[in-house]
């Protein structure tokens, strides 16, 4: 049998045993971080490239540490350059890596399907750190992990997604991810930031804030990205916090009172959250973070071992 | 010398003319076409067609042949060759050129190389404004007497309605159609495929149809204003096809064009692997929008299949979807994708060749498209049976931008005559003799 | 993969209850000391069997030392062999490994490399004071320099054999039977 390599490009095209699969594993590799010697000998030998075309500082950091703590070695390479110099860009790139023969490519980008346009160029395994609109599994899987930890199960949960859904990786990720694992996820923003069709990832639409999160038992809150004003998504910060933010009043009012709070970071604190929900008794943001780490430690050691070829 | 064409199926849907005969070319018109067994004499040239098809030479409303300005792509060579490959005789060469095609200099640049690469005829549509700018007008009249056929901004459409006005009114006198290529570019935005479920699902900027609509149904409204000829093409979309419909019906001079690939391929195919061949403009709709084009097209509210041929290189091509120049071949395919629709009993075989001959040649008002006595000597004849596995290796242009590679399509141009002259014979092709 | 046939059982019920009793005494002679002694199953075999020892420690001497479960997974040497990657279980260790007697748990003692990866995950949580290793079959064919402090059966198998423990806990009887392919020839297997 000869063995082929396994990216991680995106949570559709993952058969839902494997999400689950990567969240046990996840699971397994929190304790390292407890340990006295957080570090353990799996991947040594290997080599982890962290390619980030888009400035990203906590996943990268994140995916930095989850390859140190499996002994893989580290090569961070960030061009945040618009790579508007078309073409030689990211396939020069990809070849003059591939040239030093790494084990895995971690990819950032801010152009949907890179991870999938490398995967085809290079010999190495992919794993999307984010590409473009499309997805950021990793995000994905760490919010389901974050929910289960503190839920036990995310069958049968009720999500709120809110936020800027059109342009928002970690909400077709999430919405993808949760859904199949059978929770009931309702998205909600302004219409200008529902994209067409999205209920087929597995959602319901709504652009009532309120209505979004009663009954919800987990509330995520998404980054809205202040440049996107000048395309008209919405007239001001203004209206936006007061329409789609959450604040401490809204929860209380309009969610159950053991709600939980989540947000991919980083926080536009008194835009589509405020610091005392952010800061709160129900937010879970910083287990998110934690778990961050777990998930790329589970996927990049996932990820190493490849697959038997088809 | 004359060249008798035998034994194939004659089929004209000009003339009419459907059944076995013998098409008789003398110098470069067609001298006649008979129904019973005409006998060369021996100074003639005979091309055996039993078994083939023998029609008139397909004309191209929309392509993109590369030169002047982006040779590494294509060239009139090249792409001439792949048009008469394809069984096109004619084909209509943008005018989004570099530099544009909004001067005489270039448009006669277009033609002379045309003649002198001596395949299809090469028929410049110059631009309506300059620069393809959409702000000031060409010189039309200059244009049409170096040899423009149309006159149009290439790949878009003049965004200021007034200044649109003012180009068809003025090109009226000319004589000329318009072309529009219908999107309004701010609703198009920075989309790079049809908006819907799909990009949806695969996180890319969509082009809503709404922003074909919206163009199709201004310009119908302003060519019903000033009585110009407008051509929309190539088009998408299911509300373009109602609105055509309807201004037809209320008697507005307007022919429509639709690319092949359009005819086959929907959003989904893009989300297989976010595959930059299927990056084209317009883009790739979902399944209602190619149903109510494939209706259309068989109803003749569309009068015309394009190749919407625009060849980009791996350096256009091999890169994010995002960043990846719009466009795929199409002289080649062409003919195989009408034909498919043909076995899936979509159009007739007569209807299939009259939306790539006679219909086309009626939105140019050219002499074309027809097997008369007297009509220029452009004949295609080709197999109908035979399959064609389209191969890069195999391709005459020099771009290989399809997402058809490998797969196997149904027709075989053998012979193609230009003007009387045989500009392209399969190898194994039925026997010329002389 | 063939199956393979069992050929003889080297130990039944009464004999493996007698063996775990037998070590459980010899690891409390040794230690002496049962408040900083620890035991920590290596997954699979060796998590119950180190629970059944504390509870006969706990039953003899009345004290309840500690049980750890260890996944030696990540540490393996050959962990990427395979063709995916195998799966990783949790390790949990509720006490504090420093400055303990720690006493690792396994069914089977073969190549000695489980232990290696054992000992270096093992050392990963802390400095214990001390490592002993009890195993309830030592099969032989060592592969690298390495003992168990206590063992259950010395059993004497060619390397196409193999030793399978079997126990109530995960297989529904307690047993240890030798067991090889139906030819005579083939590939080694064994823990």
């Amino acid at each position: 049998m000869e063995r082929r390599r396994r990216h991680l490009l995106d949570l559709a095209s993952l058969p839902t045993g494997e999400i689950e699969h990567l969240l046990d594993l996840a699971e397994s590799f929190t304790d390292i971080s407890r340990r006295r010697i957080k570090k353990v000998p799996t991947l040594r030998g290997m080599t982890v490239v962290n390619l980030f075309m888009e400035a990203s500082t906590r996943t990268r950091v994140s995916f930095e540490l989850a390859a140190k703590r499996l002994s893989a070695d580290t090569l961070n390479l960030s061009s945040s350059g618009s790579s508007t110099s078309k073409g030689e860009t990211l396939l020069d790139t990809a070849r003059n890596l591939g040239a030093m023969r790494p084990d895995i490519i971690v990819l950032r980008h801010r152009h949907s399907g890179a991870p999938h346009f490398l995967s085809r160029n290079l010999d190495a395994a992919i794993v999307n750190a984010g590409d473009g609109w499309h997805e950021h599994p990793t995000q994905g899987l760490l919010d389901c992990l974050t929910i289960r930890q503190h839920l036990k199960k995310i069958e049968g949960l009720r999500v709120a997604i809110i936020g800027d859904i059109a342009h928002s990786r970690v909400a077709r990720s999430g919405i993808t991810a949760l859904s199949r694992l059978g929770a009931e996820v309702v998205v909600c923003g302004p219409p200008t930031m529902v994209p067409p069709g999205i209920e087929t990832l597995g959602c319901t639409v709504t652009f009532d804030r309120d209505e979004a999160i009663a009954d919800a038992d987990v509330v995520m809150m998404l980054r809205i990205q202040k440049e996107r004003l000048g395309e008209e998504l919405f007239p001001s910060e203004r209206e936006y916090a007061r329409r789609y933010g959450l604040s401490r009043a809204v929860l209380e009012r309009a969610a159950r009172p053991d709600a939980l709070v989540m947000h991919p970071g980083p926080v536009n604190r008194g835009v589509e959250l405020d610091p005392d929900v952010a800061d709160g008794p129900q937010s879970i943001i910083l287990d998110q973070v934690a778990n961050g780490l777990a998930v790329r430690m589970a996927v990049l050691y996932h990820c190493a071992g490849g697959e038997a070829a088809a | 010398m004359r060249t008798f064409i035998r034994g194939g199926r004659v089929l004209c849907p000009a003339t009419g003319f459907d059944g076995t005969g013998t098409v008789v070319v003398e110098g470069d018109r067609i001298a006649g076409v008979h129904a019973d067994n005409v006998e060369p004499g021996p100074e003639d040239r005979v091309i055996d067609a039993r078994g083939r098809v023998v029609a008139p030479g397909f004309v191209d409303l929309h392509a993109h042949l590369g030169e002047p300005g982006e040779e590494h792509k294509e060239d009139i060579a090249s792409g001439a060759l792949a048009a008469v490959k394809g069984g096109f005789t004619s084909v209509a060469v943008a005018s989004a050129t570099e530099p544009v095609n909004d001067a005489r200099a270039v448009t006669e640049l277009l033609a002379t190389r045309g003649r002198a690469v001596g395949k299809a005829r090469i028929l410049p549509v110059a631009a309506i404004t300059r620069g393809g700018r959409g702000e000031r007008l060409t010189e039309m009249f200059d244009l049409r007497d170096g040899g423009a056929v149309a006159l149009g901004d290439g790949a878009r459409s003049v965004a200021d309605a007034g200044v649109l006005r003012r180009a068809m009114e003025y090109a009226r006198a000319v004589g000329l159609p318009v072309f529009e290529h219908p999107e309004d570019a701010r609703l198009a935005g920075a989309g790079v495929m049809h908006e819907g479920t799909v990009s949806t699902r695969l996180g890319l900027a969509g082009v809503p149809a709404a922003a074909e609509d919206v163009v199709v149904m201004r310009d119908l409204a302003i060519a019903e204003h000033t009585g110009a000829r407008l051509h929309l093409g190539p088009v998408s979309t299911r509300g373009a096809v109602r609105a055509l419909r309807a201004a037809r019906e209320a008697g507005v001079r307007v022919t429509c064009a639709v690319s092949a690939a359009h005819l086959h391929l929907t959003d989904e195919a893009v989300a297989e692997a976010y595959d930059t061949n299927l990056r084209v403009r317009p883009p790739l709709r979902p399944a209602e929008h190619v149903d109510a084009l494939r209706a259309a097209l068989a109803d003749g509210t569309i009068d015309a299949v394009a190749s919407g041929h625009h060849p980009q290189s791996p350096v256009e091509k091999q890169v994010e979807f995002d960043l990846a120049e719009p466009g795929m071949i199409g002289l080649e395919l062409a003919l195989g994708l009408v034909l498919r629709l043909v076995q899936a009993g979509v159009l007739t075989l007569a209807t299939a060749i009259e939306r790539l001959s006679a219909g086309p040649a009626r939105v140019l008002g050219l002499d074309a498209g027809r097997l008369a006595a007297g009509a220029p000597a452009d004949v295609v004849v080709f197999d109908p049976d035979a399959r064609v596995r389209i191969e890069a290796a195999a391709l005459a242009s020099r771009s290989r931008n399809t997402p058809f590679l490998g797969q196997a399509l149904p027709g075989k141009v053998d012979v193609t005559l230009v003007g009387g002259r045989v500009v392209y014979s399969a190898e194994s092709a039925t026997e010329v003799w002389r | 993969m063939t199956e393979l046939v069992e050929r003889r059982r080297v130990m039944d019920e009464a004999g493996m209850r007698r063996a775990i009793r037998r070590i459980a005494h010899e690891i409390v002679e040794r230690a002496g000391d049962t408040d900083r002694l620890a035991l920590v199953g290596v997954r699979t075999r060796g998590v119950p069997l180190a629970r059944r020892l504390a509870q006969v420690i706990a039953e003899a001497e009345g004290v309840g030392v500690p049980v750890g479960e260890l996944d030696i997974t990540l540490y393996r040497d050959d962990v990427f062999d395979g063709l995916a990657a195998p799966e990783v279980r949790p390790t949990l260790l509720p006490f504090e490994v420093e400055g303990r007697t720690v006493v690792l748990v396994d069914d089977v003692l073969y190549t000695g490399r489980t232990v290696r990866a054992a000992l270096d995950a093992l050392m990963d949580w802390g400095r214990p004071r001390r490592i002993c290793l009890a195993v309830l079959v030592d099969r032989g064919h060592r592969e690298l320099p390495i003992h168990a402090d206590f063992v259950g059966a010395t059993v004497e198998t060619t390397r196409d054999e193999s030793i399978a423990v079997r126990l109530s806990e995960t297989d529904a009887e307690d047993a240890v039977v030798l067991r090889s392919r139906p030819e005579e020839r083939g590939e080694s297997h064994g823990t």
